[in-house]
């Protein structure tokens, strides 16, 4: 999976030119489109992660959460106490979340931005990768555990086409990939 | 709606055949003096039934679709009459649909105009709620208003050079959830289309 992230981002690297003739600002709104996914997965991740959430509302949540994402993608988790940081495919983890042993738990994200930014790709779709840092606090037994880590997503953004109810539908459809960790702080 | 067209198909072909069998008719009446009578007597009887078939539209109780008085009217017309009061009578039904096209027309604006504002109101509702329960609550006023929880959500995202983006199509359903789940209202309405009993089929939306 890690030389499957290094590749796309010598691919992205090496293919700016390949850019298409979008216009600028569609460019601008495809490229808020893949942001605003990421933020609403970030809502999604704090309610699954939120203690005061009822089980049947978190499981409707991380099927939601699961739609954003492409089929087998990883998400890193790391914390203070290792150095090691484990990968988890994204339903195992969002599981996990809803499951953390803490008496609450808050996490939110941050500085959301682009880091790579969406490129064509020779087979047409967009690729792209977007940093998040994010804030994990969790209470357990009146002590407050806290990390600030930051992590990189890969998003693919591709034009598709389908009619409905005889209106010609033209639609980004974005998708999120691996969450690569890339270091964890207090 | 599929039987509903079918009778309406069905009264302008029986329409047809009523006056194809009554023009002809005429036309073969037996001279009683001599061949300028008899073309007299025909005009005449046909001009009759004519008026008579547009007086017919014009009562109140008449139950004939607009679109049925208008396959009438152009029947008639066909006749080439060229008397004063089949005009007459012709131009007040004319009027009449008119004014009755003009006021569907409005009733239909006012039903989207109503709809919007609602369907605006119960979004930042349910993006505003306080909690799950009363989001849930503004999620079911919603869904009343569609004609299934799988009906289409079209989100255009940018339109410019003639291009609309949207984002993926969704369902229903699912895009309430988002609104309660994400606490927030991105999107405006755009656009509606209702089904036969005019619930909402399909709902486009815009970026705000």
């Amino acid at each position: 999976m890690k030389y499957t992230f290094l590749f796309i981002s010598i691919l992205i690297a090496f293919s700016a030119n390949a850019q298409g003739q979008l216009s600028p600002a569609r460019k601008q709104a495809i490229d808020s489109l893949a942001l605003e996914k990421v933020r609403d997965l970030s809502k999604y991740i704090s309610i699954i992660g939120d203690k005061a959430t009822a089980t049947t509302e978190a499981y409707r949540v991380i099927d939601r959460t699961l739609e954003l994402f492409m089929n087998e993608s990883e998400i890193g988790v790391s914390s203070l106490y290792s150095d090691k940081v484990r990968y988890y495919k994204i339903k195992k983890y969002l599981e996990r979340l809803m499951r953390l042993n803490y008496t609450k738990v808050s996490i939110e994200w941050f500085n959301i931005q682009y880091v790579s930014d969406l490129v064509k790709q020779p087979d047409g779709k967009y690729v792209g990768v977007i940093t998040i840092y994010q804030r994990f606090t969790g209470v357990k037994d009146g002590i407050v555990y806290q990390d600030v880590t930051k992590k990189d997503i890969t998003i693919y953004v591709e034009r598709k086409q389908t009619q409905i109810d005889g209106i010609p539908v033209g639609f980004w459809d974005v998708l999120l990939g691996d969450i690569r960790v890339k270091n964890t702080s207090k | 709606m599929k039987q509903n067209d079918g009778i309406r198909i069905g009264s302008v072909v029986l329409l047809l055949v009523l006056l194809l069998s009554i023009a002809p008719a005429c036309k073969t009446t037996e001279p009683i003096k001599d061949d300028t009578d008899t073309t007299i007597v025909a005009v005449d009887s046909l001009l009759l039934d004519s008026k008579a078939i547009v007086k017919d539209l014009l009562r109140a109780d008449c139950t004939k679709t607009l679109d049925e008085k208008e396959a009438v009217l152009t029947l008639v017309k066909a006749r080439k009459h060229n008397d004063v009061e089949l005009n007459t009578l012709i131009a007040q039904v004319e009027e009449q649909i008119r004014l009755e096209r003009e006021r569907i027309a409005k009733e239909e604006a006012a039903l989207v105009q109503t709809t919007e504002v609602k369907l605006t109101t119960l979004f930042d509702g349910i993006a505003a709620a306080e909690s799950v329960e009363s989001a849930n609550i503004q999620i079911a006023s919603a869904m009343g208003f569609f004609s299934s929880e799988n009906a289409n959500v079209l989100i255009i995202i940018k339109e410019s050079d003639g291009i609309k983006d949207y984002e993926k199509p969704s369902k229903i359903a699912p895009y309430l959830n988002y609104l309660k789940d994400q606490k927030k209202n991105p999107n405006t309405i755009n656009r509606i289309i209702y089904d036969d009993n005019q619930k909402i089929k399909t709902i486009e939306l815009r970026r705000k």
